[in-house]
This record gives structure tokens, C-alpha cells and sequence, in this order.
């Protein structure tokens, strides 16, 4: 079947299988910015934004989301310009190996869209679906700090 | 990725959607919310039938009834100012601890009782709210309580439409205990009382991942019916609960733990609700 | 001793130099590369423990459309070998092939499917028909050496296997001095049993490998490694292919923990590779790397400590037995690294006795993990002095801090115990461990703390320490090399074999070579771990990349600057002592004359004197210098659920000089957190039939953002001479210490010594039920 799909405002017409996940589908595209890991919805490395929320790439059958919006990492900034979420977690070194920085970074753009100024609780609740195993989540939860400055500075 | 399947159905009306699940029964699946995808055995369904193309996710008070939509997200379902100005708290905190956000959005409130697991919170819920399901099967619409739906055969399984939630006078408890803080519950407690002058009228306590499906307990409901709703109360339903409990084993807990567990659970929920 | 340096750029918070990419999503990973004709390669695996292959059937599977390749053990080279990841010759017994003709657990590998969709190699592997011999399987590790147990290993030709007949993979032991009689005459004795269950590695990335042909028709194998190196060599020795037809190259990789120090997905593709002269490639599923590539040893130690009444402990003993599961990958050495890398920490007794066995069992083979043994032997050695200073009365914080070693002391377990072999002497040239303690011990509060007498309530708070040592490197062992080249804009080119799996090595051998030659980061441009491209290195292991490859480049760099120095000497005219470099100049000291890096690099190219200055060096440490760390933990126990609140737990390492604080740190937190994890969530389970139940992350649970209250990792000031600037390791440190930290809160709490590891809740509230009745 084909399906029509917008990421990161680029509309793609796409033969899908029919038991086909966005995950794979994405995949195939070249958005390989989306990362399968547990393929069980158990740790937000596939994350994704439908519609600007964020949502589990790996469950989601793409013949659901035909005609909808995605947005993934590789939307995020254009040329060598990094958006200042990813610009926070550098500088905190919230990233190690990277393979969850993906699905973490948008959970965050979508979370600070909605709590512009968080604290360490809600940030950590806000993210509870993303795994990271490398870094123990401080420097991550600074990220997210420092992010949020960034972004409201920005607004200024 | 699901092998095998054939074709990915999106029904426009409820019609449709039971008449491709009757025509292809052991071969279909509905996908609600999709969340229960990562449980499926890959090589079986051959028919996805979409629900949520039927566009099944407002939120309608009718008369002393408030009427839901079954493929309602349950991250929308606890912040919608109409179960918020009804049930309080109660929605609002017991759903935002369910999960992640990013399965809050994906989860809907009829895929959550239509997956019939045993952990799931939202049915406690519902079940402690005495909710009902607005269905549709082979006799068109039916309303049904949530027991009756878990206790059909899989090919008279009709589809959820919607749930029924009741406004009633009732107060509501919820609490789960987990191992990690993003894990299933190991047992979930839901309790409602209806207290008039101090004294407890009616109630529910339900109880779900014992590992077995959530389920009400009578026995603790008629043992403290007519009873004050005081410092005594919670000592008496834990030690009620503690009596009555059955469940199982499995590899977060023993039958001996989550026995124990719904029992400091129900007090504690009891004191908070004392409290208030 | 210690000496400190200012610096430019080592001991700076560089930013990552692959961060870029990371953080923008591009196609860094494995299963990142396209290759459009690849064939998708899935495993058929064992659904039994331990069984003999009576049949085989594909003939089913063959007809599934899209299905190219099936191989068997009839269609693999039968060549014996150890799937381990180590230096050559192993140290682990030769006791695995490609494919075999027994299986030994559920998850071992039956047949190989090769087909053009990975959905048709899924279908078609679920067609493949095996008939099995059931075979009575070993569960049990205690039960692995028990007369008529069934043998794991029966097969013809396998190597260095210490007692196959009686399931013992590796065995060792050693003494220092009298054990038995030094204890005989201690004032205090405690003898206390520890188990510790395995642990998943459970990084982000699963196992990946693509492999083709060059257009030369040389086999080149993109891999998730951690030993490129090593997986050259392996896949020569299995495929009889010369090293010279091989190239491994790693990309970047999404977290290891030692999962990735062995060869569990190149064998396969390679074989499809061969077959079919297409390119193949596999990723594994969760469950697959869960229950079919490699877990933590679980161990259990019978460990005494012997005292004087003055609280000076004179013997320690740990008395082992380790479970590495259907395969010896790293049995002995892990086994080993549980006595090597804790006992030196007290130094001070007059005997010390470390003996064991490992066992093969038919569950998941077990192998090289974060820690290394040394997690496990510590939540014995630490508890069991925790429970001495409860006899002695004192503060266990004192009671291990004053028998510790420290700087310029020696144990003569460095010189006994080395992995595998013998070790090496070596005098301990920095240990900042006091300071450790003091930083830490402030921030938890220890003093009030310790003595705190809880109210009766329903929860009751507690406070627990433990010490621990790592090692750097594998000494005379483990060896790295690079090599860098200067270009015209004044850049270098470091190559270096060593491998960052995500820890961030590339970035801070940058701030080395950056360091030496006193040039910006961003002017380094860092290629590794290509076996045409880069010189040889172990690999990432054993702690050994900051100091063994680090001092390797360290070398390289000083020798090109000294090239650099004899250029400038000849373009400026004078002698080479009065050349110097400084901010990408190359400076005569006489006159003030100077050159650019850039002008003389383009000089150097086209008018004058022409020649690509290049260095290489290598190096293999000659001792393994330990880091140290104190780690403190703050719990909160619900005495009606069992349930167990981290409330804060504080690590203070010493790493020597952190070349990069933010990664290096960041490598102590997560080690903290992977501890922590291991200690109340990380629970592996099985059903009776030896099939891993916790085998994806629904089930397993690692832990979230809100499984813990608060975290805090230092670094005290120190430096090792003999480190790169005065570097030691960090990566593996952290986790050894949460355990036994957790373990003594949990009994400063309550009353209650969990001897047991991991400590969940259930098991906490039924002795609190216990204790209370």
C-alpha cells in the first residue's frame, strides 16, 4: 500500500507494507537518526514527534500515521548550525555513545514547548520513557537545564 | 515489523470495523493505541484493523452519564476539563504515573481494557469508577460492565466504542507499586467510597496485576460497609484485603508480596482519603 | 610524588569531536550503512538448554520466496576456537565453533539464514526444522561439578579447558603466606557466604555487523566492536583467510560495557559473505543480545576477614565459584580480576588466599563486563569487612580506610595475579584515596549519619561506604599504537587503532596530541579503529584506552614535535635546542624569529626540504596503575514494602588527571548508575528450562531518570607519572562500589545484611517480616 508522509516538512509518497513500522519505514527513507534498540516500546530511542508529540516510532504502524507529520532529529538543524538543545547537551556532556540522544532530544523539544522553565523533578519525569545507559542522567538533566535557558534566551 | 500481514484496514464506520473483524476472527487484530503491538506474536495477525480512524476520542457529558470515546489517549483523557471538574485528582494523577509520556499519547483508554492484561492501571481505574463499555458486536450496541467484557470468548468479543464513566458521589483512591519507576505494576489498588455523615455507604476496591486481571473484592467491600470513615478504617480494610487477596506468582512477585503490598496499599490509599 | 601541571588543553572540558554528528542524527552507526544488494542474515537458535542435533531440515525453509542461503554445522568450517575478544594467544579455552553439532543453551546458534528481506529470513528461519536429543541440562552453577552431572563440553579437540568431565572451565588459586593460621590466631573472625547474580549489559545499540567484498575482493567487515583487531584475527584463524584479505572497520558504537569484546554477529555474516560472495548483514533483536551474546559471571564467595583487637585486618580470604554459562569467554581472567583488582586494597595483612573454580552451566555464556570480576568480588570482600567493623564496634568508614593502601606502597598480590598469567611488580605511585573518602564523606554527612538512631516509623534511613581499585590497562599485556601526520593548514592527523565505543577516547587522545604540540583540538582530526587505516591496538578493554593508547599517542606526538623542532631548526637557521613550539608556531628562542605550523607544514610539502613529517609509536604499560574511589550511599527503606530509596549516593574518584573532567566524570556516573541499577532492578530470572525470561527491556528493567534521588561524582586532584599527563582510568571503577555502598545502607538501616545481590524489595520486606517476628 502507499502512504503519504510528511517529515520534517518534506512530503514523501511511499510504498509501505502493510504490517510495516514508522521505525522501519523512516529508516528507509534515510532518517536514520531514528534508532532501533528494544523494538518493545521500553526505551525511547525510536521516539518521534506525530503532530509535535512525541510518540514510540517502533510501535506505530505506519499505514496509521498516512498523511501525517513527523518530525525527527535530521529537521532539527540545518547545515552546521546545532539547535540549542543540541548545543546543551553537548556542552553538559549529556552524550556518550549517542544512540539514545536522538529520541532524547526530541522528547525534550517537545517537553520544553510546553514547561519552558522546568525543575529537576519534572525534567526527570518528563524523560522517564528515554534509557540512557551510558551517561546516569545528570549530566542529561543539566542539558535539559541549560537548554531551556538557551531557548528562552532565544525568545528574548 | 509484524510478518504476514495482508492488509492494514482503516473502517470508516463501526460497521465496517466488525464486519472485516468478524469475516477474519483468529487472524485479525484491532490496533488501538498500538501499544500492545510489542506483545503480539509477530507471524499470526493478518488483518490490522485501525480503529482510531473512526474517530473515537471526544469527551460528552450526558446527563448524570459522561460519555468517552474509546480511542481517547489517556495523556488526553486525564487532562480533559470535563473528567477533571467530575473526578478531581483522581484521573489526572493516577494516569501521569502510568508509563511515559511518549505511551501516555499512544495509549487509549478502550485498547487499555480491550489488551485484557493483567497490569493495567487504567482498568483498575475504570473498574474502581464502575465504568461501563459501550460495545458493538454481532446484536449492534450493547452496554456492559468491564467483568462481562474480560469474561467473553474471543470470538464474541465485540468492539469498545466507549466508556460510560458514571458522576457519582464517590470519593477515589489510586496507588501502584512498581519495582523501577518506568515498569508495570507489580499490584495496583483503585478504591472508591461513598461516605455519608462520616460513613461508608458504598465502596470498591479493586485490585489488578496480582498477576491476574484487576478484579473487585466483595468480601472487603461488604466488610466494611456501614463502617466509620476513621483511623480504624484503613487498619481494618488492609487487614481485609490481606485476608481476601488472591492472585499469583510470576517473575516481579510472589503471590506472598503482592498479597502483602495490596494490603499496606489500601491502607495508605484509606488514610490519604480519610485525610480529606 | 605527584606533580601538577597547567595545562591547554588536557584536564579541559573539550567538546566531543564525533558530538557533532551524534547529536544531528547522521548515519554514524552500523546499521546505519546501505548496502542495497545486502542479504539479511537471521539465526536460527537453540529452543533448549543442552541438546544433540538429531536432524536438520531447511528444505521447507528453502522454499520461502527470497531465501538465498541456509548453512548448518555441515556447511561452517568445524575449527575450534574462543569467541572472546583478547590478546593472542587467549586465555580463555578453545570451546566453541560456528555452528555445533550440541547445542548448550537456549539461544545457541543452529543454523544460519540468509535471505533478500529480513522478513523473509525470519519466516524461514521459523521454517528450518531441528530435531533435537534432549540432553539433562546444568542450571544450577552449584550443582556443575557434582558427581553425574551431565558434561557440557564432550566435544573432541577443544583446548585448555581446566576439567571438562567435571564442568570446570578455568581453576585458580594462591596464597600469601599461612591463611588458615593467621586467622587461627586473630582476635576477630567473620566468614560470611556472598552471591551476586548476573547482570544484562544492556547498551542502547544491539550487535551489528555488515560484511562484503572490496572491489579487490578483499572481505571487509563494518562492526559494532570493541576489538577490531581481535575480530580480524578471529576471523582469519575460524575462516582460513589471511590477515591481509581482512579489514574490520569500526563506526561510531552505541555502547559496549565489554558486551561487545567478542565476536557474536561477524562469524555469521562472514559465513553468508563467503557462501555467497554478496554482502550480509545482522542486527540482533533485544532478546537476542539479552540471552545470546554475552552476561556477567554470577559469583558467590565464601570470604572471611581476620582482625586484631586494634582493628588491624592481618588475613583475608575469598574462596569462589563462577558461572560462565555454555561458554569460557574471559572465565579464567574475570574469574581472576575478582581477587586481583580488590584484594591489594588491603595491603596489609600478613596472609591472603584468593582460589576458585568456574563452572560452564547451560545458561547464557558470561564474558568480559564493565567491572570485570572485580564488582563481584568486591560486594564480598567490602561486606565482609562492613560486618567486622560491627564486631569490632567501629566505623566501618575507618576500619577500611585505615587498613587501605596507600601511596608508595606495594601488595604482592600486583606481582601473583595478573589475568591469566603472572603480574607484575609495582609500587603504587599516586593514591589519592584519603582524599576520596574526605570529599565524600562530607557530602553524605557521614559522621552524623553513621550513628544516627532512627525513630521507629515506616521508614527508617541508613548510610553505607564502600572502597574500591581497578587497574589501567592489562601490564605487558595490552598494547596501542599510533600514528600522526601534519598537513598544510597546520592540522595532524591522529590514527590510532584504539576504540571509542562511546566513551569518548577519540576526543581526548585530540587533547593529547593537542597538548603536545600545543595546537587547538579542532586541528586534530582523529580517524581510529580501521584495521587497514590505523595501527594496531587491543581495543577497548580493561580500562586500558586513556593509559595505554593515550601514552602511545602521547609518544607519536612528542616524536613528530621533535620532527617538527628539527625542520624549524633547518628553515630558521639555527640549532634545534633553541626551537621552540608554542601556539602553533615553531618559536627561536634566540631571536624571536618564527615560524607557522602552517608555513612550514606547506613548505615543507612543495620548497623546502621536502617531506611529510610523520611519527608512530606504541606502547604497553609496564605497570597497571589503579584508580581509586569512594563511594557513599544515602537509602530510605519502606519497612512495610521492602521498597529501597536511593536517596544519594556520592562517588569520588581518583583517575589521576582527567584528560576531559565532563567525559570523565560522565563515565564515573554512569558506571554508578549501571551499579546502582545491578543492585535493586537489574534482576536476571529464568524459567526451569533455562530460557531467560528478563530478555527485553519490558522485563528487565534498567533503571530510569526517576529511579534514583540524587547522584553526585567527583574527581579528587592527582596525578600519575606514568599516566599521559598524569592519567589514570576511569571507565570501569564506578560500578564495583554500589553494590556493597547499597548493601551496608540497607544494614545501617534495618539490622538487615542482605547477602544476596541484586536486593529487591520482596527480598528486603520478608526479612524485615522475619526479623520481626
Amino acid at each position: 500500500m502507499k502512504i503519504k508522509l510528511t517529515v520534517n516538512k518534506k512530503i514523501h509518497e511511499v510504498q509501505i507494507d502493510p504490517g510495516e513500522m514508522l521505525l522501519d519505514v523512516l529508516r528507509r527513507l534515510g532518517y536514520k537518526s531514528v534508532r532501533r534498540s528494544c523494538d518493545s516500546a521500553s526505551c525511547g530511542n525510536c521516539t518521534v514527534l506525530l503532530e509535535g508529540k512525541p510518540i514510540l516510532s517502533c510501535i506505530t504502524f505506519a499505514a496509521s500515521v498516512d498523511n501525517c507529520s513527523i518530525e525527527t532529529v535530521e529537521g532539527l538543524s540545518e547545515k552546521e548550525e546545532l539547535h540549542p538543545i543540541q548545543e546543551a547537551i553537548l556542552e553538559a556532556g549529556g552524550s556518550q555513545c549517542g544512540y539514545c540522544i536522538s529520541g532524547l532530544t526530541l522528547t525534550i523539544k517537545s517537553f520544553l514547548a510546553e514547561n519552558p522553565d522546568p525543575d529537576d523533578k519534572e525534567i526527570k519525569k518528563a524523560l522517564v520513557g528515554n534509557l540512557c545507559r551510558c551517561t546516569g542522567y545528570e549530566s542529561q538533566i543539566k542539558a535539559v537545564r541549560l537548554a531551556a535557558e538557551k531557548l528562552r534566551d532565544e525568545k528574548r | 515489523m509484524l510478518l504476514n500481514v495482508k492488509a492494514y484496514h482503516k473502517p470508516r464506520s463501526i460497521d465496517e470495523a466488525f464486519n472485516i473483524w468478524s469475516d477474519h476472527k483468529d487472524e485479525a487484530v484491532l490496533i488501538a493505541g498500538g501499544t500492545n503491538v510489542a506483545l503480539m506474536k509477530s507471524h499470526i495477525p493478518k488483518h490490522l484493523i485501525d480503529l482510531k480512524s473512526l474517530a473515537l476520542n471526544d469527551v460528552k457529558e450526558k446527563g448524570n452519564k459522561i460519555v468517552v470515546g474509546a480511542m481517547i489517549d489517556i495523556e488526553s483523557f486525564r487532562k480533559n476539563q470535563i473528567i477533571r471538574k467530575n473526578f478531581g485528582d483522581f484521573f489526572f494523577k493516577s494516569f501521569d504515573d502510568i508509563a511515559s509520556p511518549q505511551l501516555r499519547n499512544m495509549i487509549t483508554i478502550g485498547g487499555s481494557v480491550a489488551a485484557k492484561v493483567g497490569w493495567s492501571d487504567v482498568t483498575t481505574c475504570l473498574l474502581a469508577t464502575e465504568s461501563r463499555l459501550m460495545t458493538f458486536g454481532i446484536n449492534g450496541y450493547q452496554n456492559i460492565n468491564i467483568t462481562e467484557f474480560n469474561h467473553l470468548p474471543r470470538d464474541k468479543k465485540p468492539i469498545i466504542t466507549h466508556i460510560i464513566l458514571n458522576k457519582e458521589d464517590f470519593i477515589y483512591g489510586f496507588r501502584r507499586f512498581t519495582k523501577s519507576a518506568f515498569d508495570i505494576s507489580m499490584v495496583n489498588v483503585g478504591i472508591a467510597l461513598k461516605i455519608e455523615s462520616d460513613i461508608v455507604k458504598r465502596s470498591r476496591f479493586v485490585i489488578g496485576s496480582r498477576p491476574q486481571m484487576p478484579d473487585r473484592f466483595s468480601d472487603v467491600e461488604e466488610g466494611i460497609e456501614n463502617l466509620k470513615l476513621d483511623d480504624n478504617l484503613p487498619n481494618i480494610a488492609r487487614n481485609l484485603v490481606f485476608e481476601h487477596f488472591t492472585g499469583g506468582s510470576n517473575y516481579l512477585a510472589s503471590v506472598e508480596y503482592r498479597r502483602h503490598l495490596a494490603s499496606v496499599l489500601t491502607e495508605r490509599i484509606l488514610t490519604e482519603l480519610g485525610g480529606v | 610524588m605527584s606533580e601538577r601541571k597547567e595545562f591547554n588543553y588536557v584536564n579541559k572540558n573539550e567538546i566531543k569531536v564525533d558530538g557533532s554528528a551524534i547529536l544531528k542524527g547522521k548515519p554514524v552507526y552500523t546499521d546505519d550503512f546501505d548496502f542495497p544488494d545486502a542479504l539479511h542474515v537471521v539465526l536460527v537458535r537453540s529452543t533448549y538448554p543442552h541438546a544433540r542435533i538429531k536432524s536438520l531440515d531447511k528444505q521447507k525453509a528453502l522454499k520461502v520466496p527470497g531465501v538465498v542461503e541456509i548453512l548448518t554445522y555441515e556447511d561452517v568450517p568445524q575449527k575450534i576456537f574462543t569467541k572472546a575478544g583478547q590478546g593472542f594467544p587467549e586465555p580463555s579455552p578453545y570451546d566453541s565453533f560456528i555452528l555445533s553439532r550440541k547445542v548448550r543453551y537456549v539461544g545457541d546458534p543452529v543454523a544460519i539464514v540468509a535471505a533478500e528481506t529480513i522478513d523473509a529470513a525470519k519466516i524461514a528461519a521459523s521454517k528450518v526444522n531441528v530435531e533435537y536429543e534432549k540432553l539433562e541440562p546444568v542450571l544450577d552453577f552449584k550443582k556443575a561439578t557434582m558427581d553425574g552431572a551431565p558434561v557440557i563440553h564432550d566435544e573432541e579437540g577443544t583446548k585448555d579447558i581446566h576439567d571438562p568431565s567435571r564442568n570446570i572451565a578455568s581453576h585458580y588459586e594462591m596464597e600469601v603466606g599461612n591463611t588458615d593460621e593467621v586467622m587461627g590466631k586473630c582476635d576477630y573472625v567473620v566468614e560470611k557466604t556472598y552471591h551476586i547474580n548476573t547482570q544484562l549489559h544492556a547498551m542502547m545499540e544491539p550487535h551489528v555487523s555488515i560484511s562484503y567484498y572490496d572491489t579487490n575482493g578483499r572481505l571487509v567487515v563494518i562492526t559494532s566492536t570493541q576489538v577490531p583487531f581481535h575480530v580480524r584475527r578471529i576471523l582469519s584463524m575460524i575462516f582460513d583467510i589471511p590477515i591481509r584479505k581482512i579489514r574490520v572497520i569500526k563506526p561510531r558504537i552505541g555502547g559496549g560495557f565489554g558486551g561487545k569484546q567478542a565476536v557474536h554477529v561477524e562469524p555469521y555474516v562472514t559465513a553468508v559473505t563467503l557462501k555467497t560472495g554478496r554482502p550480509a548483514r545482522m542486527i540482533f533483536e533485544r532478546p537476542e543480545v539479552s540471552m545470546a551474546t554475552n552476561i556477567r559471571h554470577e559469583m558467590e564467595f565464601k570470604a572471611a576477614v581476620g582482625a586484631s583487637k586494634d582493628g588491624t585486618i592481618k588475613a583475608l580470604s575469598l574462596d569462589g565459584l563462577s558461572n560462565t554459562g555454555a561458554y569460557g569467554e574471559h572465565a579464567l581472567t574475570v574469574f581472576m580480576v575478582a581477587g586481583s583488582k580488590t584484594l591489594p586494597l588491603y595491603n596489609k595483612v600478613e596472609a591472603v588466599r584468593f582460589r576458585g573454580d568456574v563452572v560452564y552451566t547451560n545458561l547464557p555464556p558470561a564474558g568480559a563486563y564493565r567491572g570485570y570480576g572485580a564488582p563481584q568480588g568486591l560486594f564480598a570482600l567490602d561486606c565482609v569487612i562492613d560486618e567486622l567493623a560491627q564486631e569490632l564496634g567501629v566505623d566501618p568508614l575507618e576500619l577500611k580506610r585505615n587498613n587501605s593502601i596507600k601511596e608508595g606502597e606495594t601488595s604482592p598480590i600486583f606481582k601473583i595475579m595478573g589475568e591469566g598469567t603472572e603480574g607484575v611488580e609495582q609500587i603504587v605511585r599516586s593514591c589519592k584515596l584519603d582524599e576520596c573518602v574526605e570529599k565524600g564523606k562530607k557530602i553524605i554527612n557521614w559522621d552524623e549519619k553513621i550513628n544516627r538512631k532512627e525513630k521507629p516509623g515506616k521508614k527508617v534511613k541508613g548510610v553505607g561506604c564502600a572502597l574500591a581499585m581497578q587497574g589501567s590497562g592489562i601490564a605487558k599485556v595490552d598494547m596501542g599504537a599510533a600514528s600522526v601526520k601534519v598537513n598544510e593548514d597546520g592540522s595532524v592527523n591522529l590514527h590510532l587503532g584504539a576504540t571509542d565505543l562511546g566513551t569518548g577516547s577519540d576526543t581526548i587522545m585530540a587533547q593529547i596530541v593537542a597538548e603536545t604540540l600545543d595546537i587547538p583540538v579542532k586541528k586534530v582530526i582523529v580517524y581510529s579503529s580501521d584495521t587497514d587505516m590505523t595501527p594496531f591496538d587491543v581495543g577497548a578493554y580493561a580500562s586500558s584506552t586513556t593509559y595505554v593508547s593515550g601514552n602511545a599517542v602521547k609518544k607519536a606526538a612528542e616524536k613528530l614535535k621533535n620532527r617538527i623542532k628539527e625542520k624549524a631548526a633547518h628553515y630558521l637557521n639555527t640549532d634545534v635546542d633553541n626551537i621552540e613550539v608554542k601556539n602553533q608556531h615553531v618559536l627561536n628562542k634566540e631571536n624571536g624569529e618564527k615560524i607557522s605550523f602552517s608555513d612550514l607544514f606547506t613548505k615543507l610539502f612543495y620548497t623546502f626540504e621536502q617531506e611529510q613529517l610523520m611519527a608512530s609509536a606504541s606502547y604497553v604499560g609496564n605497570e597497571s596503575p589503579p584508580p581509586y574511589l569512594a563511594t557513599f550511599a544515602e537509602v530510605e527503606i519502606d519497612l512495610e514494602t521492602g521498597k529501597i530509596d536511593v536517596l544519594k549516593i556520592v562517588s569520588v574518584a581518583d583517575c589521576g588527571t582527567p584528560i576531559n573532567p565532563i567525559q570523565a566524570k560522565g563515565q564515573l556516573e554512569g558506571a554508578t548508575m549501571q551499579g546502582l541499577g545491578w543492585a535493586l532492578y537489574e534482576d536476571v530470572k529464568y524459567d526451569g528450562r533455562g530460557r531467560m525470561l528478563t530478555n527485553d527491556f519490558f522485563t528487565y528493567k534498567i533503571p530510569s531518570r526517576m529511579d534514583y534521588v540524587s547522584m553526585e561524582c567527583h574527581l579528587v586532584d592527582s596525578y600519575e607519572p606514568s599516566g599521559p599527563f598524569g592519567a589514570k582510568s576511569i571507565a570501569e571503577i564506578g560500578i564495583d562500589t554500589p553494590i556493597p555502598a547499597i548493601a551496608n545502607a540497607i544494614y545501617n538501616a534495618t539490622g538487615i545484611r542482605l547477602r544476596e545481590a541484586p536486593f529487591s524489595s520482596e527480598k528486603l520486606l520478608m526479612e524485615i517480616l522475619r526479623k520481626e517476628i
